[in-house]
């Protein structure tokens, strides 16, 4: 089968991927939108809810899907009875010091203040100093306040919050916000704050329930909940009008395509036990019932939200391409220099003489990751090199499957070389997987074997100075290569050559002068010359308070 | 085999490559499925591989006694811990002293990971201080002009970082520009800018390069154009 028929059968098996389409809408008193989510298939239920709770409410939030009972939020009364103790023991720990804390503001502003007003007259130097004098010593009380304030609010947490209970921890949280926003006010005067309700995904307000659902299990609901925090309306004395339910009314949750799911919300209020009758016990009894409607959610066929990548991909891929094909017409095409790569035979030339090994690392990460794959394509054109020179070559790897690879692109790089029989075999090994074991054993091997060249390819942590300064002691030649911008001021320091970020991925072209792949390098250079080009005209419009939609658009979630 | 060992490989690779990229476009719940189905593949291959990296790990330190390399003598120490981790994880019985099982806390297990791993781990960590301080040594040399604006930016961003930068900032005079008042020295609002302006533009710069030379990378193995990886070079 030639290349051209085995790529339409890649497409056609492509195109069996099932494509789905949007959401439907839902009744009246329910407002459902599209929400663009990674795991797609969200929608946003937003509601009214015009309860009027007491002090004493609580609230809970169901979620059923075609009537069965998925979760319901809330309390359990051993976790009431933690938060109460907990909140006792803070409102007798923290109420004098947050009285202290307003007033040493109210003095710290004062100070301020009387600074600027000094500043502002012109008073004499000598005056305006002892003002500020005045300001930082109230500051630094303010400051030491605040922080026995933060330590006792860390407390309280560690006291309260046990466990994964999202529940405890995101009311335990949404407590001390009321606590710190309120003063002493809410924690000597307020009850028990009630919970509950659901959650968003991370800083997105309004994408809740984000798992997606797993395979062959389409009839299920799979959600997580991050946080559920509700405070008490009723007791809250804040003028801050979100403070309620209001500020949950938007939760998409996300669902499985072609099931019908039924949402709606219950407020219960706390009932006092009854002494008389122990089997009557105090606790939640259901005061209102909120149905939220129904939907039936379609999959989506496309994220709409990510339109500008694919534009961008494409757009990237064809000029790349365009110029890999330009690249077999004309092979000369100049690539500038690269340092670090010239000196690679130079590196491998001195560990020939010097009749001591090179020794090569592709990183800490696994082969999923390009870095790697960076590294392991450097290792198969240096391994190459090495053979022709009759050294030996040294790979500790800290990953098996990278170990496995790079088995075979050494052996691979030695026949390739007419030198099959000097492959070792054992010299390519695995270590270890923990980033400090890998880190000292190699450090071991570099100290004992004394390498005359190392390669500190792919991506690194903070072992990276570790490994390149050990590597500086025993005098060998380096060259490193990452695209670990944290980790590049660590091997430019001891490093003789650093291939910086993107000169990594262009190692294996560079090494190789295949014209295909510098075709690519080419590609990829014109690709960055329009994205600075892009971003460019983007800062000036900015600089002059103009904006190209288009341009922002297209560049801000890249 | 040529098919075998050079073009299924690269169908795969292929196939593979694109059917993930048009996943990432496609939210619906099969290619949700599909992304977790290879990861789980993955997830697989890599629990073969780690018998590999065993054995490749005992064979490397077996020869190594065998031939009496240098340092040979630490590979018994290798294969001591790895028999005693895997003897008090795996043992049929209990340890009298430790937890029940012999996995969880308080068992020998755990004891041995928690008071001789964990500690040897902080112990490699901690040394990096003192690397650092060598490597600053090297680099802070004010032997050219790009080295001696290395040294001055070195010794801002340190003082800068500490509370004696405050206190030397808050010490020298003020004067006012624009209606706002500066201090002559700002340490603070010198680190900051050191940070935010000249180090996030250059960042910023590595990184752009970084992600278009990734795309380009996978361009290249998805059409079978960089194949080094697979071995046998071009």
């Amino acid at each position: 089968m030639g290349m051209g028929k085995r790529l339409l059968a890649c497409m056609a098996l492509l195109l069996l991927l099932p494509l789905h389409a949007y959401a439907v809408p839902a009744p009246a008193d329910v407002e459902l939108s599209d929400v663009a989510n990674d795991e797609g298939n969200a929608v946003a239920i937003s509601w009214d809810w015009d309860g009027s709770p007491t002090e004493a409410d609580q609230f809970s939030v169901e979620l059923r899907v075609n009537d069965q009972l998925l979760k319901h939020f809330e309390l359990s009364q051993q976790e009431m009875q933690t938060l109460t103790d907990a909140r006792n023991w803070l409102s007798g720990e923290v109420g004098t010091l947050l009285d202290q804390r307003s007033s040493a503001k109210a003095e710290m502003d004062q100070a301020q203040s009387d600074l600027d007003q000094s500043i502002i007259d012109k008073l004499p130097g000598s005056e305006v100093a002892g003002l500020r004098r005045t300001y930082w010593q109230k500051y630094r009380v303010f400051r030491r306040l605040d922080k026995q304030i933060a330590a006792l609010q860390a407390k309280f947490a560690a006291r309260t919050y046990k466990g994964e209970d999202l529940r405890l921890k995101a009311l335990t949280w949404e407590f001390l916000n009321e606590a710190m926003r309120n003063g002493g006010e809410w924690i000597s005067a307020a009850a028990m704050a009630p919970m509950a309700s659901v959650g968003t995904k991370g800083a997105r307000t309004d994408l809740f329930g984000v798992n997606a659902a797993r395979r062959n299990d389409a009839g299920r609901l799979y959600f997580t909940v991050d946080s559920i925090s509700v405070p008490n309306p009723g007791t809250a004395a804040s003028d801050d009008s979100s403070t309620g339910l209001e500020q949950f009314a938007s939760i998409p949750i996300n669902l499985v395509p072609d099931i019908e799911y039924q949402l709606r919300m219950s407020t219960y209020g706390a009932a006092e036990s009854n002494p008389m009758d122990p089997a009557a016990g105090g606790g939640p009894q259901l005061a209102e019932q909120i149905s939220l409607g129904t939907v039936t959610p379609r999959g989506n066929a496309f994220d709409k939200s990510k339109t500008n990548n694919l534009v961008f991909a494409l757009l990237f891929s064809m000029i790349i391409l365009a110029f890999i094909i330009l690249a077999r017409r004309n092979p000369n095409m100049f690539i500038r220099r690269i340092a670090g790569l010239e000196a690679v035979d130079e590196a491998i030339g001195r560990a020939t003489e010097m009749g001591k090994p090179v020794m090569y690392l592709t990183g800490l990460q696994s082969l999923s990751e390009l870095s790697t794959l960076a590294a392991i394509n450097i290792l198969g054109r240096v391994a190459g090199k090495i053979a022709d020179y009759e050294s030996d070559l040294i790979v500790p790897n800290r990953d098996p499957v990278v170990q496995t690879v790079a088995q075979e692109v050494v052996k691979e790089g030695y026949a390739t070389a007419g030198r099959p029989d000097a492959y070792r075999e054992d010299n390519i090994f695995f270590l270890t997987d923990d980033q400090f074991s890998f880190t000292a054993a190699t450090c071991g091997i570099m100290m004992r074997d004394k390498p005359a060249a190392i390669f500190l390819m792919g991506y690194y942590y903070a072992e990276s100075l570790l490994l390149a300064e050990t590597g500086a002691a025993t005098g060998a030649i380096q060259i490193a290569g990452t695209d670990a911008e944290h980790q590049l001021p660590f091997f430019i320091v001891t490093c003789d050559y650093t291939l910086i970020g993107e000169e990594l991925y262009a190692a294996s072209a560079y090494l190789s002068r295949e014209p295909m792949l510098l075709g690519s390098l080419k590609g990829q250079d014109i690709a960055k010359a329009l994205m600075m080009a892009i971003i460019l005209l983007q800062a000036i419009l900015f600089i002059f308070n103009g904006e190209w939609k288009f341009f922002k658009d297209m560049v801000t979630p890249l | 085999m040529i098919f075998l060992k050079r073009q299924l490989p690269i169908i795969i690779a292929f196939v593979a490559g694109i059917m993930m990229w048009i996943r990432y476009y496609i939210p619906s719940e099969v290619s949700t499925n599909l992304e977790d189905g290879y990861l789980e593949w993955v997830r697989i291959i890599v629990g073969f591989a780690a018998i590999l990296g065993i054995l490749s790990l005992l064979q490397h330190h077996m020869l190594k006694i065998r031939m009496k390399r240098p340092g040979f003598a630490f590979s018994y120490v290798t294969i001591a811990a790895f028999a005693l981790m895997m003897f008090a994880g795996f043992a049929p019985f209990n340890f009298p002293g430790f937890a029940e099982k012999n996995m969880e806390t308080g068992s020998l297990f755990n004891w041995l990971y928690e008071f001789t791993f964990i500690p040897m781990q902080a112990t490699m960590f901690s040394v990096l201080a003192f690397f650092i301080a060598s490597a600053a040594f090297r680099a802070f040399r004010a032997r050219s002009m790009e080295a001696t604006l290395l040294l001055v930016a070195a010794i801002i961003m340190m003082v800068g970082r500490v509370p004696i930068g405050d206190l030397i900032s808050n010490a020298t005079p003020t004067f006012m520009m624009f209606g706002n008042e500066y201090h002559f020295i700002d340490f603070e609002e010198w680190t900051g800018w050191l940070l935010n302006v000249p180090n996030a533009a250059a960042k910023r710069g590595i990184l752009l390069g970084v992600y278009l030379s990734q795309i380009a990378i996978s361009i290249r193995i998805i059409f079978g154009i960089e194949r080094t990886y697979m071995g046998g070079g071009d």
